[in-house]
């Protein structure tokens, strides 16, 4: 699945990736990655931005940890985001219906 | 030159600096070592940068907005403290009096400097916006060529 096939649909994939536990970046893209059954193409950079912008929205809060030598950000869901999520999950439902109504 | 290397250059030309750079950079340099080697995955730094650049700007510009406001803010309260210790005092006094010039130079100033930060924070606001209003057009500018190359093919 190409990246364009994604637009507008990166972001309620990290939240739902990041809802059952926090995570930092690069775990993130692995569990898109093996939840999506490696479906995505994506340019995992791409992912960084998107994590920033939902963090500047208030949907995700950031901290670093000490990981051996190691900085991490890691990334947790706000009371917003889980807010967030439940909706976009509920308008995702009403428009791949629709689509696969018409499809049939 | 290495993946990041590449990656700090390109936030760097596009004004990315500081805290913000080394965090980012910070990010993508644990995602690296984590699977060394995975860097072509990670995409093209200019892009990835050119990403990054765009959504600092907004929080830029935001924040002018915000520095603006409080800018403005400040400054009506400078303005409606000064008119109280000018009429407290008696009316603009003339500058034989001793303690009414005491109130009177202070808020005069305080109303003249806070009208100029007030211009200038407004002023940088509105430079910032339309800096990224001719961002975004270019953008949008650039996606319309591709639809309209993408109706003109067969």
């Amino acid at each position: 699945m190409k990246a364009d096939a994604l637009n507008g649909q990166l972001e309620p994939l990290i939240l739902a990736t990041i809802a059952e536990e926090p995570a930092h970046g690069y775990a993130i893209v692995r569990r898109l990655e093996q939840r999506s059954g490696g479906a995505f193409e994506l340019a995992e950079g791409t992912v960084y931005p998107a994590l920033h912008r939902l963090e500047r929205d208030g949907l995700l809060s950031s901290s670093w940890s000490l990981e051996g030598p190691r900085r991490r950000r890691v990334y947790r869901l706000t009371r917003a985001g889980r807010a967030t999520l439940g909706e976009r999950r509920r308008e995702w439902g009403r428009f791949a219906k629709a689509v696969e109504t018409v499809l049939e | 030159m290495s993946w990041l290397e590449h990656l700090e250059g390109e936030l760097t030309h596009r004004g990315v600096r500081g805290r913000e750079r080394e965090h980012i950079l910070l990010e993508l340099r644990d995602h690296i070592a984590c699977e060394p080697g995975c860097e072509v995955r990670l995409g093209d730094p200019a892009s990835l940068a050119a990403s990054f650049a765009e959504e600092l700007g907004t929080d830029r510009v935001r924040r002018s907005a915000l520095g603006a406001f409080a800018a403005l803010a400040v400054t009506a309260v400078v303005l409606a403290v000064s008119q109280l210790a000018i009429g407290a005092a008696g009316g603009p006094p003339g500058f034989h009096h001793g303690l009414s010039l005491l109130l009177f130079v202070p808020a005069a100033l305080g109303m003249l400097v806070a009208s100029q930060v007030a211009l200038v924070a407004g002023c940088l606001a509105a430079l910032r916006a339309l800096r990224r209003t001719g961002a975004r057009c270019l953008c949008r500018r650039r996606s319309s060529r591709c639809c309209s190359g993408a109706r003109g093919s067969p």
